[in-house]
């Protein structure tokens, strides 16, 4: 465990009306770092999230991500360098970030003898809500995750989607800021995913910051307007989600319907320059057109469709691939290994 | 939080349930069982631990098992065999299934990482602690006042001194209390080895005696404690200071790097070596109205000895952070520096701490047992070494190998290595060559230099040589190991204040 001290004086060590948090970031990470047993886990890591903001973390098992993401909770310590929750240190004073963060694990965490309105209470009981208030507050957050049927069910007999449900439920009692959500829709089933979809966007257009970690990337691209990609402890790349899917984009994958053989098509477009073979699939194949081939994408498009349909394939739909987020990250893994650089998975 | 609630999926689940509008006063009339006063870890642990198979089944047994005993003895006009069963069914109760169950209250929590969500709910650590202790100890509290009638029944069928049979089940009691506090504190030890050689120390502890020495030998033929008020009061006075001492030691091993966990626990151990010295001239002083026995002081020293050791081993196992925030109160002090780098957590301070501690030990004993200060520093300084050397030897060769919440287990078995081979290598150079040989040999290493002054065979002027150059060797080490952590501190202090 390295010493750390803190030597200047931060935003969250002068008084609230003098540091003006109201101005300053949800989260702000800068030259964060964390070792285990002289395994560098997170590796100056910096990066700003802004209020209201909702930002997807993503990466491979093993990159950091949950490391990371405990220590913006509070729950781990850096060995090196700053995180600001709302302006406050959350190293040095804890407490005072927690206040501001609701904090969601992939693991609900249950309690034997213990029905789902005693979890909520001893909760709402922690965080200092006393009489009516506390009732109040209960009742608020049962309403909004609709946990009404369940109050007197033990907890550890919930279903991954009521349990998950249950956890937004005690995330949520103490209207926080900021939630921190790590892996929320790992192991629930396509209903009760399209259910926390929905109340996390329903949090967004309340004005909340949600960052949240997931490896379903196309959820991530419907709810988030930003992410995050980090490998090996590193950050590889931050940016809105558009931005990301073009990032690195040299190609455009289309899908083609024809009436000949795959070989046939195989063989002809090794004789088409800016057109690659990606693979087939029934009734057709993945190609893929350079960027450059014409002044523009469409352009580039426009070409290489104008010499498909002047073969012998029997080209009859040709339509463009929307470039994945799954894509983009490939890519960008792709682009750091050919760098030398290694990938974690 | 004012997000309008989304719609409502159409979930089997809800479907089948209540309208999902709830309102405050339905949730009221459900979770008023406690009230809003008590602490909210106290109200989990009660509301968990009474429907829990393990204190149902406690009780069911005990009553059945009391029921029995009594008809026995009414059938045999015989108080012993109902009073037997009493006396062991509260120490099974006491100090058996009580602390066995604070043995997994945390490390539950941390299994099914429920320990991080209630500490992200604002909760103290120090509350969650003091909660699971107070709600086992006031289930103790149940089974104690479960007994109460079959001692008035043990009265009526035999001639029992009802006084005796109540303070002895009182000072059970207080055991159960520190017994349970040292079993949560246990189930804190993030490290499985340091749980083990924990229960394993306990184990030996319990059946060595020292519970023995406690209540086992007092033990009357009626199976009461043979001792007066004062004795029963000073065990139920040295409990709650060893309960309330072990208490803060499980708090700091779940508590923040940027918390000075170190304050509470070191203030707290020489505030009780100052009680223990005053109590003792004031007892010296009223002897004349109040016949105390010297068993008394010697319980009270062995606890504050106890604790102190305690204290040294988990100070030089502490975890190391230096944040302003710890060092902010000190700055307020004129003693600034010397208090920071005696009160403020980890390693560097720790050992000052416990230097100051071990001479504040021996300066108490040297007080209350008329002996001359010269005697016992040879002692004082061996000591000193022995519990330094395993916490040097840590930092110098695998300090960065091992997590630090594994030091303290690291720091028991080093101390156990060290111990018994130099101990046995000490035995055999006295068979196979001379006493003067392994005396020699003996005073290098500060384990068996205590035993070379034991056997008082070397001269107490050699002892003190070897311990002193053992000493400054160990203080060059310590300088080299925390060199850079020292002029932080000693800067920060110096520094600016923050606001």
């Amino acid at each position: 465990m390295s010493v750390e001290i803190e030597e200047e004086q931060t935003a969250a060590d002068t008084p609230p009306e003098a540091a003006g948090r109201d101005s300053s970031p949800a989260i702000r990470v800068q030259n964060l770092h964390r070792y285990f047993r002289g395994v560098h886990a997170v590796r100056d890591l910096s990066f700003t999230v802004d209020r209201g903001d909702v930002v997807g973390f993503v990466g491979a098992n093993g990159a950091g991500k949950t490391t990371t993401m405990r220590m913006l909770a509070t729950l781990d310590y850096p060995d090196g360098g700053s995180i600001e929750i709302l302006g406050h240190d959350a190293v040095t004073f804890p407490e005072k970030a927690r206040k501001a963060i609701g904090w969601v694990p992939d693991d609900y965490g249950t309690y034997p003898h213990m029905t789902v309105l005693e979890y909520l209470d001893f909760f709402a009981r922690s965080l200092g809500y006393r009489g009516e208030d506390r009732c109040e507050r209960i009742a608020e957050v049962i309403d909004f995750t609709h946990l009404g049927p369940l109050l007197d069910r033990f907890i550890n007999k919930l279903s991954k989607g009521m349990g998950q449900r249950l956890c937004l439920a005690r995330a949520l009692l103490h209207d926080p800021e900021i939630l921190i959500m790590d892996e929320p829709a790992a192991g629930l089933d396509p209903k009760a995913r399209v259910e926390l979809k929905r109340l996390i966007q329903v949090l967004a257009e309340d004005g909340k910051t949600v960052f949240i970690s997931s490896h379903i990337l196309s959820e991530l691209d419907e709810m988030c307007n930003a992410l995050l990609f980090i490998n090996q402890g590193q950050l590889v790349h931050h940016g809105k989600s558009e931005q990301l899917r073009h990032a690195n984009e040299e190609s455009i994958p289309v899908r083609v319907r024809f009436t000949a053989s795959p070989e046939a098509v195989e063989s002809f477009v090794e004789t088409l320059e800016g057109v690659t073979f990606l693979d087939p699939f029934q009734g057709g194949a993945r190609l893929s057109i350079r960027h450059d081939l014409a002044a523009s994408a469409e352009e580039s498009l426009a070409l290489a469709l104008k010499r498909l349909s002047n073969s012998d394939l029997g080209i009859h739909d040709f339509h463009r691939e929307e470039r994945k987020l799954e894509d983009a990250f490939i890519d960008i893994l792709d682009d750091l290994e050919s760098k030398g650089e290694s990938i974690v998975s | 939080m004012s997000a309008t609630p989304p719609p409502v999926i159409d979930s089997p689940d809800l479907i089948a349930g209540p309208p999902a509008e709830m309102s405050a006063r339905s949730i009221g009339e459900r979770v008023l069982d406690f009230p809003s006063r008590i602490d909210s870890m106290t109200v989990k642990e009660l509301r968990q631990g009474l429907r829990s198979g393990s204190f149902t089944a406690l009780f069911l047994v005990f009553h059945t098992a009391m029921l029995f005993a009594v008809l026995m003895g009414v059938a045999n006009d015989e108080a012993k065999i109902t009073q037997g069963f009493l006396i062991f069914f509260s120490v099974v109760a006491f100090f058996i299934v009580q602390p066995l169950r604070a043995l997994v209250a945390v490390s539950s929590e941390r299994k099914f990482q429920t320990l991080d969500l209630i500490q992200m709910a604002g909760l103290s650590t120090w509350k969650i602690i003091f909660g699971k202790w107070l709600s086992l100890a006031s289930q103790s509290a149940l089974v104690l006042v479960a007994l109460l009638p079959y001692i008035i029944l043990i009265y009526f069928i035999g001639e029992v001194e009802i006084l005796d049979q109540i303070l002895t089940l009182l000072s059970f009691f207080a055991g159960s209390l520190v017994m349970t506090a040292w079993g949560l504190t246990i189930s804190t030890f993030r490290s499985a080895l340091a749980k083990v050689i924990a229960i394993l120390g306990t184990l030996a502890l319990f059946f060595s005696g020292f519970v023995g020495f406690v209540a086992g030998s007092r033990l009357s033929a009626t199976g009461a404690i043979s001792g007066d008020f004062w004795e029963h009061l000073t065990v139920w006075i040295v409990s709650a200071f060893l309960s309330w001492y072990l208490l803060a030691f499980a708090t700091s091993q779940i508590s923040s790097l940027s918390e000075n966990i170190a304050l509470k626990k070191r203030l707290s151990i020489l505030g009780a070596g100052v009680l223990v010295l005053i109590s003792f001239f004031v007892i010296d002083l009223t002897t004349l109205w109040i016949n105390i026995h010297d068993e008394i002081f010697y319980l009270v020293v062995f606890a504050f000895i106890f604790a102190a050791i305690i204290a040294s081993v988990d100070a030089l196992s502490e975890s190391e952070g230096i944040y302003q925030r710890i060092l902010e109160p000190f700055r307020s002090s004129k003693l600034k520096a010397p208090l920071a780098i005696l009160l403020t957590r980890g390693w560097v301070s720790a050992f000052f701490f416990v230097c100051f501690l071990t001479v504040c030990c021996f300066l108490l004993l040297c007080i209350l047992d008329e002996v001359s200060l010269g005697e016992l520093s040879g002692y004082c300084l061996a000591a000193l070494n022995t519990v330094l050397l395993p916490a040097i030897f840590i930092r110098l060769i695998c300090r960065d190998r091992i997590e630090s919440s594994a030091f303290l287990a690291i720091y028991v078995l080093i101390h156990a290595g060290i111990g018994i081979t130099a101990s046995i290598g000490y035995q055999m150079l006295k068979i196979f060559f001379s006493h003067s040989t392994a005396e020699k040999v003996g005073v290098v290493i500060p384990h068996t230099n205590l035993i070379v002054l034991e056997d008082n065979d070397v001269t107490v002027f050699t002892s003190l040589t070897a311990s002193a150059i053992t000493f400054a060797l160990l203080l060059i080490a310590f300088l080299f190991t925390c060199r850079s952590s020292l002029t932080k501190i000693c800067q920060a202090m110096k520094g600016p204040r923050a606001a």
